[in-house]
């Protein structure tokens, strides 16, 4: 256990030093790759933790993007509270969209969240007052400058201080999951994975449950939407569709989805990868459906999941002599 | 009322394309209990088959769909065998992963070779109209209906009728019990997920000339098959040939009297109903 915090310890120092002196286009990858993990992060809680494999969790992406999108840009509200209203907005969303879905089990959970996922889609095109239609919109502003003790003012138009906010956003995140989900209410969660009608004999109200994890489940993706939104200052409809959810569905399964440090390793790993191959952009797809084809065959907890087993196997045979 | 009559034939001719892909949703689901999310991918790749035998080897048009439903046939058994058969008793989730996985590849492979560009077909009979009263019926519109009809009569009687029909029954009835009446398994989930490609790749090449074929062309109409599958009942033709009707009809009705832009969306709004009312389906037996 010392061990995992020292090498915990230790990517943490790493994350804080690296982005100084980091070429900007590397940087660049970096914040992908965090707002990347926060929405598989949010899509791993549903996947890994109530075998639940939702199809439109780009949509609540795009509703926290276009939320806070909008209260930037027609009410002049600020970042800092367009955030958290983001998050807010798209958990709203979650009830609407999870009530009724998360009345259906397995794969029709999957096909209703598929039919969400589309009618969000045709209301991110066809709404055209409001998000003006495919054109996209532009001129979303960067978050406002803050000032802090010691450091200054600090503008977020800057790469290094967005780097650090998303930063900061995802470990809120993570260690928000990881609390959830060693509280009673995580506990629970699990053993309606496990065995849902056991659970409710044993007095757990299952759909409460179910419909708390969507809850916080969407509440994060619209945190990354937002992050998303005000870090391009461009949103347009074609990066919330049904692509963009399986894309996070196959970062989620790749790294895998039954550690919460999985969806992270995912993201991290497909963003940077492709990148550091130097490869087309254009032949991204197939290798993430290659890659997601073989991870089901022959990884099915994915490589955290494995490089775990691995290491605990390891350590009991060594126990074991 | 011409308007209305008008509307009735469009919805039958597009409904008769959302049967087809149901039908081999449903045989799929009936017999494997698979659910299959790349089906539409066949579809997109039976219609760019079709596009090229008939633009660029310029063969007839029905030998055309002839040969991409003959090629899909190995081809679902490949992907059945490399990649259904694998995970034949894992988790439910696994398999729909997996043909996610299968659906991402087809669909950018499709757009690695062939580009993003929307392609027209001409058939020598795209121009073709005819005029029944105030009723505007085009030539391929007529195929479409048409074939639809001779191919759900054939996958019917192939099933009622031939001995691999009774062994698909069987196992779509009592898997263990068909194995031990000497059924062979592998051999039915091939044929059975063949005969899904077949009837994807005709309805591609057939809406493939009413429309326009893109690599993402097949998503859409695949996740419309789904409502239709869950609409008529899981695993039930009967359920699959209504409610591929009623779908037709519901779109174009609803496009012309309450909304074109939203056209897509009624098809997810019927599925969201079924789901919470009757989640069995119009001709459901099992769920």
């Amino acid at each position: 256990m010392t061990k995992a915090r020292m090498i915990f310890g230790l990517i943490a120092v790493a994350l804080i030093i690296l982005p100084f002196g980091m070429p900007d286009y590397y940087l660049h990858l970096m914040i992908m790759a965090g707002i990347s993990s926060i929405l598989a992060l949010s899509l791993g809680l549903l996947v890994g933790y109530l075998g639940l494999v939702s199809f439109c969790q780009a949509s609540f992406y795009g509703i926290g993007a276009y939320t806070s999108a909008l209260l930037t840009t027609n009410f002049n509200i600020s970042f800092w509270f367009a955030l958290p209203l983001a998050g807010l907005v798209a958990s709203f969303f979650g009830v609407i969209i999870g009530y009724p879905s998360l009345k259906t089990k397995g794969p029709y959970f999957s096909i209703m969240t598929l039919g969400f996922g589309q009618i969000v889609s045709l209301i991110f095109v066809n709404w055209v007052a409001l998000t003006r239609g495919s054109q996209g919109m532009p001129g979303i502003p960067s978050p406002g400058s803050l000032v802090f003790p010691l450091l200054g003012t600090i503008s977020f138009k800057a790469k290094i201080p967005y780097y650090f906010l998303v930063l900061l956003v995802l470990a809120v995140t993570f260690f928000f999951m990881r609390k959830f989900l060693a509280s009673h209410l995580g506990r629970s969660l699990t053993s309606i994975r496990e065995n849902e009608i056991l659970a409710e004999a044993v007095g757990i109200r299952a759909m409460k449950y179910k419909l708390m994890a969507f809850i916080i489940s969407t509440f994060f993706a619209g945190l990354a939407g937002s992050l998303y939104a005000h870090y391009f200052r461009f949103i347009s409809p074609v990066s919330f569709t049904v692509f963009q959810s399986f894309d996070t569905l196959i970062k989620v399964i790749f790294g895998g989805a039954g550690l919460l440090i999985g969806p992270i390793v995912g993201s991290t790993l497909l963003t940077i990868i492709p990148e550091a191959l130097r490869m087309a952009s254009e032949y991204r797809d197939t290798i993430y459906a290659v890659i997601l084809l073989l991870v089901i065959l022959f990884l099915p907890a994915g490589i955290t999941g494995e490089l775990k087993d691995r290491f605990l196997s390891r350590r009991r045979s060594k126990g074991k002599a | 009322m011409d308007i209305f009559l008008q509307q009735i034939v469009n919805g039958l001719t597009m409904g008769s394309s959302y049967v087809l892909i149901a039908l081999g949703l449903t045989i799929i689901f009936g017999i494997m209990n698979v659910i299959n999310l790349a089906h539409g991918s066949i579809y997109m790749i039976g219609a760019y088959l079709t596009y090229f035998l008939v633009q660029r080897a310029g063969l007839d048009f029905f030998l055309s769909i002839g040969l991409a439903m003959g090629a899909s046939i190995p081809f679902g058994i490949l992907i059945e065998k490399l990649f259904f058969k694998p995970l034949r008793d894992k988790s439910e989730l696994s398999v729909l992963l997996v043909s996610v996985g299968i659906l991402v590849l087809l669909e950018s492979l499709a757009q690695l070779f062939f580009g993003s560009e929307a392609r027209i077909m001409r058939t020598p009979y795209s121009g073709v109209i005819y005029h029944l009263g105030e009723i505007t019926l085009t030539l391929p519109r007529i195929f479409l209906f048409g074939t639809s009809i001779l191919l759900v009569t054939g996958l019917y009687l192939f099933i009622q009728k031939t001995r691999l029909g009774k062994a698909m029954r069987a196992t779509a009835q009592n898997r263990e019990a068909a194995v031990i009446m000497g059924v062979k398994l592998d051999r039915v989930y091939s044929l059975t997920f063949a005969l899904g490609c077949a009837l994807a790749a005709a309805a591609g090449g057939l809406i493939g000339a009413i429309f326009v074929v893109h690599p993402n062309m097949g998503f859409m109409p695949q996740l419309k098959g789904f409502v239709v599958v869950i609409l008529g009942g899981m695993g039930s033709i009967w359920g699959a040939i209504a409610g591929g009707l009623i779908l037709g009809l519901t779109e174009s009705l609803g496009g012309g009297y309450i909304s074109s832009q939203y056209i897509d969306a009624f098809a997810f709004i019927i599925l969201i109903l079924v789901l919470l009312l009757k989640p069995s389906g119009l001709f459901g037996h099992r769920l």
